[in-house]
């Protein structure tokens, strides 16, 4: 399989993904719709990258997937988080913390 | 056993139907809410699927990565059944000599047992402890892992035939296949691609955790960085050329085993 680069965007997409898991078991919609919603649209996030961190994840560990009934009561395919993808969340969020704070230090006026 | 039921396998045509559903229900649904919040059915369509981005692309790389995970998933089953199996059989048939012409299930394939070894019996591969008929190895049971496998046989010598012919006959088969297949009978040339393999990756593992551990010796190292290239790449580069010349000795002996040595009894 070709690795693709680990790219700002990759990597934000992947914490982002885990967080929404952690909140509950989320069909792809579901993880897409949240993200949206959190960032008020800020980040553009096109679908077809995060179905595939989706099924990285899956094949990582990191999430377990499962078919199951929508609201709508359609075969939907449902992501939850597993024990090890929430350590890699607690990881990849402390990283982010400290990523984000190096960036604001240069930002902000001395 | 049961595990298999519950866990149906899936071919390369489900692997692709289970994407297309899972990008459909996205789409789908995606075009419902946007109809409800008042787009034309045609428009909502348009818009979902801008918004998915490219959709051929996802879907090939989708198919190939669940393909994977399957793949891994089957070779993970078929370890721990066999696992389990041969774990139960040893616990509560070890030395019972009533099992013959019992049968047994290993890696969710029946076998009948066919006889027990004495105690004292050496085989050629001493952690071996189940071996079964040559013949009746279903070739679905063994996990592809790589494509050549070395296998080892014991025979037992039919009434009447000296070691001295066996051995003699052997030499002639031998000599045939190597003629035959001369792709596939390079012992020797295996024993140390496997040595190298181990080494290779042994190598990538270590510089792996070297990477993520030097750091918390930084302060213990003097003149050198912790993560300096150099000492990287030379020992990443020593390690498998000292493996290969390692595996030689291996590598030599295997292709000079006289094949009865094992077919006696000690």
């Amino acid at each position: 399989m070709a690795h693709e680069p680990m790219d700002l965007l990759q990597g934000t997409l992947d914490v982002l993904i885990l967080r929404a898991l952690a909140w509950g078991t989320m069909h792809g919609y579901g993880v897409s719709r949240w993200i949206h919603e959190r960032t008020d649209g800020t980040i553009a996030i096109e679908d077809a990258p995060l179905y595939k961190a989706l099924h990285r994840l899956e094949k990582a560990e990191f999430v377990l997937a499962e078919w199951g009934l929508s609201e709508n009561n359609r075969r939907a395919r449902y992501y939850r988080l597993t024990p090890l993808g929430r350590k890699q969340l607690r990881a990849q969020e402390a990283n982010w913390r400290r990523y984000a704070a190096a960036v604001f230090r240069v930002l902000e006026p001395a | 056993m049961m595990r298999r039921f519950f866990y149906p396998r899936r071919t390369r045509r489900d692997t692709q139907t289970d994407v297309d559903e899972e990008l459909r229900f996205h789409l789908d649904s995606r075009q419902q809410d946007l109809v409800a919040r008042g787009e034309t059915n045609s428009d909502a369509r348009l818009q979902a699927l801008r918004e998915f981005g490219d959709l051929d692309d996802a879907r090939e790389y989708l198919r190939n990565i669940d393909q994977e995970i399957e793949s891994l998933r089957r070779r993970k089953d078929y370890m721990s059944d066999l696992l389990q199996d041969l774990r139960f059989a040893m616990r509560s048939l070890g030395s019972d000599a009533s099992i013959i012409r019992q049968s047994l299930i290993l890696g969710g394939e029946a076998y009948r047992v066919l006889s027990v070894m004495p105690p004292q019996f050496t085989f050629p591969a001493t952690t071996v402890e189940i071996h079964l008929p040559f013949s009746t190895i279903p070739d679905n049971a063994i996990p592809r892992i790589r494509p050549v496998r070395i296998m080892n046989v014991v025979a037992r010598l039919a009434p009447g035939v000296t070691p001295e012919q066996a051995r003699a006959e052997m030499t002639s088969i031998t000599r045939e296949l190597a003629t035959r297949y001369p792709e596939s009978n390079a012992v020797q040339r295996l024993v140390i691609q496997r040595g190298m393999l181990l080494a290779v990756t042994g190598a990538a593992a270590g510089i792996g955790s070297a990477l993520l551990l030097s750091r918390y010796i930084e302060g213990l190292l003097y003149g050198i960085a912790s993560t300096d290239v150099m000492t990287y790449v030379s020992v990443a580069v020593a390690l498998p050329l000292i493996a290969g010349a390692a595996s030689l000795i291996p590598a030599r002996r295997a292709s000079r085993v006289d094949p009865l040595v094992a077919l006696q009894p000690e």
